[in-house]
């Protein structure tokens, strides 16, 4: 039977605006270029292109999961060292409860209205509302209807 | 010498001026500290985006990209960014300066420019100098949201691809540190002079993390390559926007602190000339009096 690698690696997400995230975590789930990813302690050495897509953090060390929206960019792995370059991140974290809630009742009113049916820009962006809906679930803004 | 009334006057006039100042200072000073702190947080993306385009361009297989070939064109984009409103010291006076310098070269050896402008200080110089602008760009205030500089970023890249330009260079001032800032150029497209800058201006390069180890590259490096570098074309962009509103707003608080400065210096010496007058005025009733005449 293959054994899952255990243990913790370290895992900066960073963006032109900061750091928003450091921390040591137990795995972690990329939307790469060509599909989700999955990265536990000891990965290969990798650098690879991401797409737009949830980045998942797990099992982190003294705190809950971690998700992100992350709107292309790059990850680079190292001697259980991850770093995540992305120009554009969305995350609940830290954000108000309201302002969480507009923020995901706009995304669903793309969903939902004219734009989704009317344009070809409608439909980038009816995706990425339908991931930030996505996110708002995993990050417990919304409950799992 | 003049009556106590006019000191007075112009006393109040200085001190209505310094107030207008110290507002002009703390107003610049509080969004110098907001794009401060935006500046050192995002330090540590750009080096390790430094180190990413140096681990792909130094590695064994050479990597031919349009973005990183010149195309021999013979026009050149410049992107001059300054700032909207005045009283920031020499600020927009070196970035009229380093853009004449710029078109006298590209006259002196044939070439065409094509100047995209921000900041009204720097269209109207160009304007009063009857340099046509190719563009302005008015729809965001100090720094462009990601989306608009994606859409700059998106242009330029295209245009050069195309063949339309040779060469993109942006002129701002660079925020070293708070205590140097300096206007200069930024060579952006070719790619190949953005990473040499980025490389270096990395504060840290040789990490032991930046060991030549064997990467496993998803897609291939080619394709990785053209993600970076567009993504270097638009964080550098993002960056100079930024830098140059820094600059902008460190060199206004201090010409504004100073000009606070002087002012109430200004005042100080206008209230020991007014009570000189004061009692020079005193001094002569009373020695009317004394003397019983009457002017």
């Amino acid at each position: 039977m293959v054994r899952l690698s255990t243990g913790t690696f370290r895992c900066v997400l960073l963006t032109p605006a900061g750091k928003l995230l450091d921390c040591k975590a137990g795995a972690l789930v990329l939307p790469a270029h060509d599909g989700f990813r999955g990265v536990l302690r000891n990965h290969a050495p990798m650098l690879c292109k991401l797409a737009g897509g949830i980045m998942q953090v797990k099992d982190i060390v003294g705190r809950d999961d971690a998700f992100f929206l992350v709107d292309g960019g790059f990850a680079r792995i190292s001697e259980n060292f991850v770093t995540i370059l992305a120009h554009e991140v969305t995350t609940f974290e830290g954000m108000e409860r309201e302002q969480a809630e507009k923020i995901v009742s706009e995304a669903r009113s793309v969903l939902v209205g004219d734009a989704y049916i009317r344009t070809q820009t409608g439909t980038a962006d009816a995706a990425r509302a339908a991931q930030l809906v996505k996110l708002a679930r995993l990050s417990s803004i919304l409950s799992n209807e | 010498m003049a009556s106590t009334r006019q000191i007075l006057d112009r006393r109040r006039a200085v001190r209505d001026i310094g107030k207008v100042t110290h507002t002009m200072e703390t107003v610049s000073a509080v969004r110098y500290q907001q794009y401060y702190k935006k500046w050192t947080g995002g330090e540590q993306f750009y080096d390790t985006l430094a180190q990413l385009a140096y681990l792909i361009v130094t590695a064994e297989k050479t990597i031919e990209h349009p973005l990183m070939l010149d195309n021999k064109s013979d026009c050149n984009a410049i992107l001059a960014i300054g700032s909207d409103r005045g009283l920031c010291g020499a600020h927009n006076a070196n970035i009229c300066r380093l853009i004449d310098v710029h078109v006298d070269m590209a006259r002196r050896f044939g070439k065409k420019v094509k100047i995209y402008a921000k900041g009204a200080k720097v269209i109207g110089y160009l304007k009063n100098r009857g340099i046509r602008l190719r563009e302005t760009y008015e729809d965001f205030d100090e720094v462009p949201s990601p989306r608009q500089v994606q859409v700059i970023a998106d242009d330029f890249m295209a245009q050069y691809a195309a063949g339309r330009i040779g060469r993109l260079a942006v002129v701002y001032t660079r925020f070293f540190s708070p205590a140097s800032q300096r206007a200069q150029t930024l060579m952006v497209l070719p790619v190949a002079e953005l990473i040499d800058d980025l490389t270096t201006r990395a504060t840290v390069i040789w990490p032991w993390e930046l060991a030549f180890e064997d990467f496993l590259l998803s897609p291939s490096a080619e394709k990785i390559f053209d993600s970076l570098a567009k993504m270097m074309v638009r964080a550098s962009l993002s960056a100079c926007f930024l830098e140059a509103a820094l600059s902008e707003h460190l060199e206004r608080v201090v010409a504004m602190r100073n000009a606070t400065d002087n002012a109430d210096e200004m005042a100080g010496e206008l209230t020991r000339q007014y009570n000189r007058a004061r009692q020079a005025n005193i001094t002569e009733e009373l020695l009317e009096i004394v003397s019983g005449t009457i002017t």
